[in-house]
């Protein structure tokens, strides 16, 4: 499938006030050496919801109250991750923006997928007036302007750190859920639509996964692969792609997953205070000239549930993106078999994104990743993204002080409270 | 147990909504042709948008990983009102629904002009009087939905009824 995400897709970097435009400064390409550096940025992301500055007639006008129960909505929604909300306009520092009621769209729209959330400056907007009320929606009511603003809002917010739609697909290991379908993939998904606990999450979308309005009306929260994007951003483990060819299996580059302490966003559904260990890493990389095949290694064992990810074209700040193609390969030269086809993907489907959803490794040894373009002439940068993903065991009869003590090491900060107790 | 009796409870709801959605759908159809006349919701929407072009999709550009939507280039061939020819850059479809057109297609647009937001695209699509899209193919000089959220009861409605409609409204 040929690239369709074009250039242009960021919200103009320009705030509204009293009629002027205020211009925000762009944001400069960062620095190749932060880009190149292992671990992620991690600093406090400032948001600011702005219910001011698109305000107009004929548009729900936020109470104080509700403004005061969206930010709290929010909030909790984030608790895990180093967040903070303001309802005024930050005097200094760098922050995003939430502007509601903007008369542009309905629903919702993002500034970009920031993946590791190195901008901390970029926008969204959001509108739900024409989603409430009529028939066959949820009811006007401020409840319910409060949880669906709540629940896009942050919808949105996810995008700009870097969550995409697939990331409300749960729970991790039954594959896609079963809109948008197998064949929206190329090749098509050849694993399970088991997902159905899509719909629940934040990230989910009437468009992207088929949720509906009462969905985002209703009491949403993170899935587990958001909740592990949501940690790796702050404290992820990043590789550079090596110097030199890495293009065959002997001279493939080797990486590692790395530990992460992934808190348990799941309110309710198969996962909910269960413990994650997760391990992943991240790798920032070029296909630099022509036919070119990047390689890596990475060790794996019998039943490991593994996701891998090719970012590029739905990655902004990539210029010269790619129509990336991700294969995994045994050390025997084979391409891992996958459900009822071989682990190899072209396009996800919204983007020529390449990914492989839930794939469980047949035996222990040494795997590979392989990164290459579609077409023999496409060059540019990508950044690939692998995790591993297990519960803790159910503790027997021998063992529950240590995993409990490993899971004291490894997960949660916070219990999970439903967004019903904060209203 | 409970995740299979969960999936048939959706499939049953989704059958439920589709069956009452088309219901309705053919009831405001019928409406449109038979009581309140086309030209009369034409007039009215025409005299509402901004711009109303046929033409055809000369590029399209995804913005579905951000709720974007789909960015069009349409070669005007013919302006029912408004000022532009050439090519004219529209939004459509975000969050909830899409507006998917293919390269080459052939479609009539009334159009809304955006914000400052957008720089890619200058307009969107407008709506009709019952909230629907006035996003519509046009095949064989008839019109026909290009999305499931477009207005109902314009479907096989003649460009030149339309036509004529917009120009008794300018």
């Amino acid at each position: 499938m040929g690239r369709l995400f074009g250039e242009g897709a960021r919200l103009s970097r320009a705030i509204f006030v009293c009629g002027r435009v205020v211009a925000r400064p762009a944001l400069s390409l960062l620095p190749a050496l932060l880009l190149l550096s292992a671990g992620s940025a991690s600093a406090v992301q400032t948001v600011w919801l702005d219910f001011i500055t698109d305000q107009d007639v004929g548009e729900h006008v936020y109470t104080a109250a509700e403004q005061t129960s969206i930010r709290d909505t929010i909030t909790a929604d984030f608790s895990d991750f180093d967040f903070s909300f303001t309802l005024t306009a930050p005097g200094s520092g760098d922050y995003s923006t939430l502007t509601f009621n903007s008369d542009f769209i309905t629903g919702g729209l993002a500034d970009a997928v920031d993946f590791r959330n190195l901008d901390h400056t970029d926008n969204a907007i959001i509108n739900v007036n024409d989603f409430l009320g009529g028939f066959g929606n949820p009811a006007a009511t401020s409840a319910n302007f409060v949880s669906m603003t709540s629940t896009i809002g942050a919808h949105e917010l996810g995008h700009l750190v870097g969550l995409r739609h697939l990331d409300s697909m749960g729970p991790i290991g039954l594959g896609i859920s079963p809109a948008p379908g197998v064949g929206a993939f190329t090749p098509a998904y050849p694993g399970p639509t088991g997902a159905d606990e899509a719909a629940g999450h934040i990230m989910a979308s009437p468009l992207a996964v088929g949720s509906s309005l009462f969905d985002a009306a209703g009491d949403t929260f993170f899935s587990e692969r958001s909740a592990i994007r949501l940690t790796f951003n702050e404290s992820g483990s990043v590789l550079a792609e090596a110097g030199g060819a890495h293009d065959t299996l002997p001279t493939a580059q080797a990486i590692t997953l790395a530990a992460l302490s992934v808190p348990n966003t799941i309110v309710t559904g198969d996962n909910a205070g269960k413990s994650f260990l997760v391990d992943a890493v991240a790798v920032t990389g070029t296909i630099g000239a022509f036919s070119e095949k990047d390689i890596y290694s990475f060790s794996g064992t019998v039943g490991d549930l593994m996701n891998f990810e090719v970012i590029s074209a739905a990655l902004d700040r990539i210029g010269n993106s790619i129509d990336s193609v991700i294969s995994i390969i045994d050390s025997g030269g084979s391409t891992v078999a996958y459900y009822t086809g071989l682990a190899s993907n072209d396009d996800e489907f919204e983007s020529s994104d390449s990914m492989i959803i839930d794939l469980t490794l047949p035996a222990t040894g040494t795997y590979y990743v392989q990164v290459n373009a579609n077409g023999i002439t496409d060059t540019g940068d990508y950044e690939l993204f692998a995790h591993r993903f297990k519960l803790v065991p159910e503790p027997g009869t021998f063992g529950f002080l240590s995993l409990s003590l490993l899971a004291a090491l490894r997960m949660s900060r916070s219990p999970r409270r439903s967004r019903s107790r904060l209203r | 147990m409970q995740r299979f009796a969960s999936a048939r409870y959706r499939v049953a709801l989704g059958i439920v909504l589709f069956t009452v959605v088309q219901s309705v759908a053919f009831a405001s159809g019928a409406r449109a042709a038979g009581g309140e006349a086309i030209s009369d919701r034409a007039a009215d929407a025409a005299e509402r948008a901004d711009l109303v072009v046929l033409g055809r999709v000369a590029a399209k550009r995804s913005y579905l990983p951000v709720d974007g939507g789909f960015g069009y280039d349409i070669v005007v061939s013919e302006t029912l009102k408004g000022t532009e020819s050439g090519t004219c850059s529209v939004r459509a479809g975000g969050w909830a629904y899409k507006v998917d057109l293919s390269i080459g297609a052939e479609v009539l647009l009334f159009l809304e002009e955006s914000d400052a937001f957008l720089p890619a695209e200058r307009f969107k699509p407008a709506y009709g009087s019952e909230r629907g899209l006035l996003v519509f193919l046009v095949r064989a000089g008839r019109l026909a939905a290009a999305t499931r959220e477009g207005e109902a009861g314009w479907a096989g409605r003649s460009v030149s009824e339309v036509r004529e409609a917009v120009a008794a409204a300018k």
